[in-house]
């Protein structure tokens, strides 16, 4: 089963490493090239777009995070007229699709002057990740179960002494899981970079899609910069993952 | 209390309920993409596309279709594939990192390449049947098979979510329970069964519920293997969405459908999330 | 290679113009002494870039800096219209494909008084960019579809002038084993053109009626009517039906193909014949991306049995266009920058060396007859057909009235063959009321 979680990706590094006229039949044929990662590479946009990403995605899970997990754990700790409107909220927004409110999105960044800036990439990110996440820190903090919570109250400890040192501590492999998820999500996030960028802040899956043009896919550029892409993502995925195993310990 | 949500308010009304709402605007009104006359007409565009029969008869039922089968088959995968590397073994830190590849691939990338290994000329699916000794298959040109690469991608790409989630979720359980039922002699699966799973289920109630919403609304794979094709048959409903507002440029009437969609996943989604509440009471 | 062009231009240019340039923009500083910036907002492919590639002279020439944006074709229409009808700033000069000229007309600068626009075929202007009797972009190159085969399989006299013929010499390829498929093309939404459009035209039908009418005002009159049910429409889809399951000459999968899949098929050396837009003709030739570069030729539409004429072929071009409410001051500068790169002479014949484009100064073309006799095959494929029409028509809700099109005919070609003629005549219905929305 991993191995057939694996097959597309391998596939992938296979088409990455062939000539531009090796790719019609990736499995045939024994010409390989190391040539399209720095044919994919030489253009600065592309550097440029792989320094974008980064920024943005990093950015917008720590934002994203600091706001979420204090309102996961109202959804969870609090029921409410209050709480049970913010879960409305989320649920009903949660539910619209996209297609039906980027292009207002994109009109009211360009109304804010922010179209085509790091923050009109960002804060749209951050609101979608606000649904998501606070909604899945809900999950989190329902499975923990809130007696030892009380026990600090009793101890003296005030409602955000006991969600800092009781609560958030135990939630830790959750938080870690949406790290990595969100930055993630965002790294390879496509259609709001599509819409919301123009010259000076493209992302990296647009640089990508940019290789599927009017006369045809260029595949094996495609997949190498694909295959750089994934080079990041397994960085900040290990790192969180080591986190998760060191958390856990403490 | 107000302080624990204000800051994710203030940007969730900026950049998420106002666009929400012109578009809400746009689907009662006379909107073109490239002449927004924007008159009022009413319920006109949803009497529209409630009344299209490719809406009710291909469209609907296309996007209940992927969702249960994508849902169901990315929440099994995850949920064995979670508690069986949930465990120390040897290469344990290379399983757990090959699993989560498919989240670090672009979706749009990889349906690319999905688009390509299925391919009746070039692609490794074909390959691979005839070096079984079958017929080469024209994958994209029925509805059923394009529909079930469709279903298998979206698998794919998500199963490490949920493997990644509920592999989180196993490391916050507590280990009293299961050392106690070990220690009453169960065996494994009903360890999993009496213990694991009932105490995994405020997660993974989360989990399911968001992915039906968010299956519900699959737009990006299905558009890059299929575009809806072939001849619309395997449209879904932001597709369908979709192509009115941007192919046909009806700005008003892909609102509308947009609108019609989201009342049908709350409706779907409300239910969902009761009944999984229900039985998690039930079952403690 | 390309890039010594540009330098070598440069140098001439500066050699030739550069002192009256100096003067000239002596005069002009002290009004802007800030420098202005050109925003350019295109799609990534050959012709662009090469056009950009010239742009970048002339922008060095009048040191105009220019900001380029790339969008992908995918939301190109859609952000741009967004960016139209909100006058966005993000864009001074846009390409303007010629099926989009009655989306955009009213949000377009008029060009007329761009002089290099008299030397080009009044043809790719009206009606594709004509708006309100003005012209509102300025042509970079022509689209014209037409048949690529390969030379190492077929002589120029073999190529078939008919269906009939095109089945024969395919199959013949095929038994031979000379190569797997004798025909491959794109057929899925957006790209009926390589198939199901191209073979309408050849067998006598079209998709409205009258046929070849492409003037709103007379579609109107004859009650926009769709023409995909009529007899020469339904023949040219039983055609493919053929093609696919009884003769065979074509890969089971093209009515999922989209013009990328059946470029492939032809680049790796898979298939006999193709149809594409010339434009191709850079890339298929590059033997650094397919495998039949350099035994490649150009040929016209084999001809179906309710033929009218003896060939047809479509012309159409893509433009630069300007939206109308940017600074006076950059519209007048971005018109001078079009019309430099349609009057260039080098600019004209670099645009059809590198990518097999047109270029639209027709007296460049007139030169290239001469001297160029690759220039003369493609001339002699397409444009010196007996009858030219346009690839597309011009009223606002085209793009839903060909979707729909396309959609109902690969409906048609993948279900039973007796169900082609009803499928099809739903499809037109549909078309008709989409049509008369307009």
């Amino acid at each position: 089963m991993t191995l057939l979680l694996v097959l597309p990706v391998a596939w992938m590094v296979l088409t990455a490493i062939r000539p531009a006229s090796g790719v019609f039949y990736v499995h045939r044929g024994t010409e390989f090239t190391l040539g399209n990662f720095a044919e994919a590479l030489a253009k600065p946009e592309m550097k440029e777009a792989f320094v974008n990403s980064a920024l943005i995605a990093t950015l917008a899970t720590v934002f994203s995070l600091a706001v979420t997990i204090t309102s996961g754990y109202m959804l969870s700790r609090f029921s409410g007229a209050a709480s049970n409107l913010w879960f409305g909220l989320i649920y009903l927004f949660r539910c619209i699709p996209y297609i039906s409110w980027v292009i207002p999105l994109y009109l009211l960044t360009q109304w804010m002057g922010i179209l085509d800036t790091y923050l009109g990439l960002l804060l749209p990110h951050i609101a979608i990740h606000i649904c998501f996440f606070s909604w899945i820190m809900k999950g989190f903090f329902d499975g923990i179960e809130p007696e030892a919570e009380y026990a600090a109250y009793i101890d003296g400890c005030s409602r955000w002494g006991a969600f800092i040192r009781i609560a958030l501590p135990m939630a830790t492999p959750g938080i870690v899981a949406l790290f990595i998820l969100s930055w993630l999500y965002t790294w390879n996030e496509f259609l709001f970079a599509l819409i919301l960028t123009g010259s000076r802040t493209t992302m990296l899956t647009v640089r990508m899609a940019q290789f599927v043009h009017e006369t045809g896919i260029e595949w094996h550029l495609m997949s190498a910069t694909a295959v750089m892409a994934i080079g990041p993502a397994l960085i900040v995925t290990l790192f969180a993952q080591e986190y998760v195993v060191k958390g856990l310990k403490i | 209390m107000l302080a624990l949500i204000l800051p994710a308010l203030v940007i969730l009304v900026a950049f998420q309920i106002v666009p929400i709402l012109i578009g809400a605007n746009a689907s009662f009104r006379s909107w073109s993409l490239f002449n927004p006359q924007k008159t009022f007409v009413g319920l006109a565009n949803y009497r529209r596309i409630l009344a299209d029969p490719l809406f009710y008869g291909t469209v609907l039922p296309n996007t209940f279709l992927f969702m249960l089968a994508s849902v169901s088959g990315g929440l099994l995968a995850g949920l064995g594939l979670a508690t069986l590397i949930n465990r120390r073994f040897r290469g344990q830190r290379l399983v757990r990192t090959a699993i989560l590849l498919p989240l670090m691939v672009p979706p749009v990338v990889a349906a690319i390449m999905i688009t390509w290994m299925f391919n009746d000329q070039f692609g490794i699916a074909n390959v691979i049947l005839e070096a079984l000794g079958l017929e080469p298959v024209a994958w994209l040109v029925s509805r059923w098979t394009s529909l079930a690469i469709v279903i298998g991608t979206d698998i794919w790409l998500w199963t490490p979510w949920f493997t990644l989630l509920i592999l989180a979720a196993l490391q916050t359980l507590p280990v009293e329970p299961h050392e106690a039922a070990r220690m009453d002699g169960a065996g494994p699966w009903q360890v999993f069964r009496n213990i694991t799973l009932p105490l995994l289920r405020p997660v993974l109630m989360v989990c399911i519920t968001i992915r039906t919403i968010d299956a519900f609304r699959v737009f990006d794979i299905v558009w890059t293997i299929t575009k809806g094709g072939p001849a619309r048959s395997t449209e879904v409903f932001s597709i369908y969405a979709y192509k009115q507002a941007f192919v046909y440029l009806n700005f008003d009437l892909g609102a509308a459908a947009s609108m019609i969609g989201a009342g049908i996943i709350m409706v779907v989604g409300g239910v969902l999330y009761k009944v999984l509440s229900y039985v998690v009471e039930v079952s403690r | 290679m390309s890039e010594q062009r540009v330098t070598v231009n440069r140098r001439t240019f500066l050699r030739t113009v550069g002192g009256g340039l100096a003067l000239g923009l002596g005069a002009a500083a002290p009004a802007g002494a800030q420098q202005m910036d050109l925003k350019i907002g295109y799609m990534p492919h050959p012709i662009h870039e090469n056009s950009i590639k010239w742009m970048k002279v002339w922008a060095t020439e009048h040191k105009v800096a220019l900001t380029l944006v790339p969008t992908s074709y995918e939301v190109y229409v859609e952000k741009m219209t967004a960016n139209l009808t909100s006058r966005g700033g993000q864009y001074d000069v846009i390409w303007h494909n010629d099926d989009w000229g009655q989306l955009w007309g009213r949000y377009l600068e008029p060009v007329d008084d761009v002089p290099a626009i008299k030397k080009m075929s009044r043809f790719l202007y009206e009606p594709p960019f004509v708006w309100e009797g003005k012209d509102t972009g300025v042509a970079f190159v022509e689209t014209i579809g037409t048949f690529f085969y390969r030379t190492d399989l077929l002589k120029e006299s073999e190529f078939p002038r008919t269906w009939d013929n095109l089945v024969k010499t395919c199959q013949r390829l095929q038994k031979d084993g000379k190569v797997k498929w004798g025909f491959a093309g794109g057929m899925k939404y957006p790209h009926g053109w390589f198939t199901f459009f191209w073979s309408i035209w050849a067998n006598g039908g079209d998709l409205m009626l009258p046929i070849h009418e492409r003037r709103n005002e007379e579609l109107g009159r004859h009650g926009w009517k769709a023409a995909i049910a009529e007899p020469e429409a339904v023949q040219a889809v039983e055609f493919w039906w053929d093609n696919i399951k009884t003769h065979k000459i074509v890969p089971p999968g093209q009515p999922g193909y989209s013009r990328d899949d059946a470029n492939a098929i032809f680049m790796a050396g898979d298939a006999a014949i193709t149809m594409a837009d010339t434009t191709l003709y850079g890339k298929f030739n590059d033997p650094k991306q397919s495998k039949v570069a350099g035994k490649i030729s150009v040929a016209s539409f084999p001809m179906g049995p309710r033929a009218k004429f003896k060939s047809i072929a479509w012309r159409d071009a893509w433009a630069w266009a300007i939206p109308s409410h940017i600074d006076p001051a950059k519209k007048k500068m971005a018109k001078e920058l079009l019309n430099w790169i349609n009057l260039n002479r080098e600019a004209q014949v670099d645009l059809w060396k590198t990518t097999g484009g047109f270029p639209p100064n027709e007296e460049v073309q007139k030169e290239l007859i001469k001297t160029d006799a690759v220039f003369r095959k493609f001339r002699a494929a397409t444009v010196e057909s007996e009858k030219i029409i346009h690839g597309a028509f011009y009223f606002a809700r085209w793009p839903e009235f060909f979707a729909t099109g396309i959609d109902h005919m690969v409906k048609a070609v993948t279900g039973p063959r007796d169900a082609i003629k009803p499928t099809l005549a739903e499809g037109a219905k549909m078309m008709s009321e989409i049509a008369a929305r307009s």
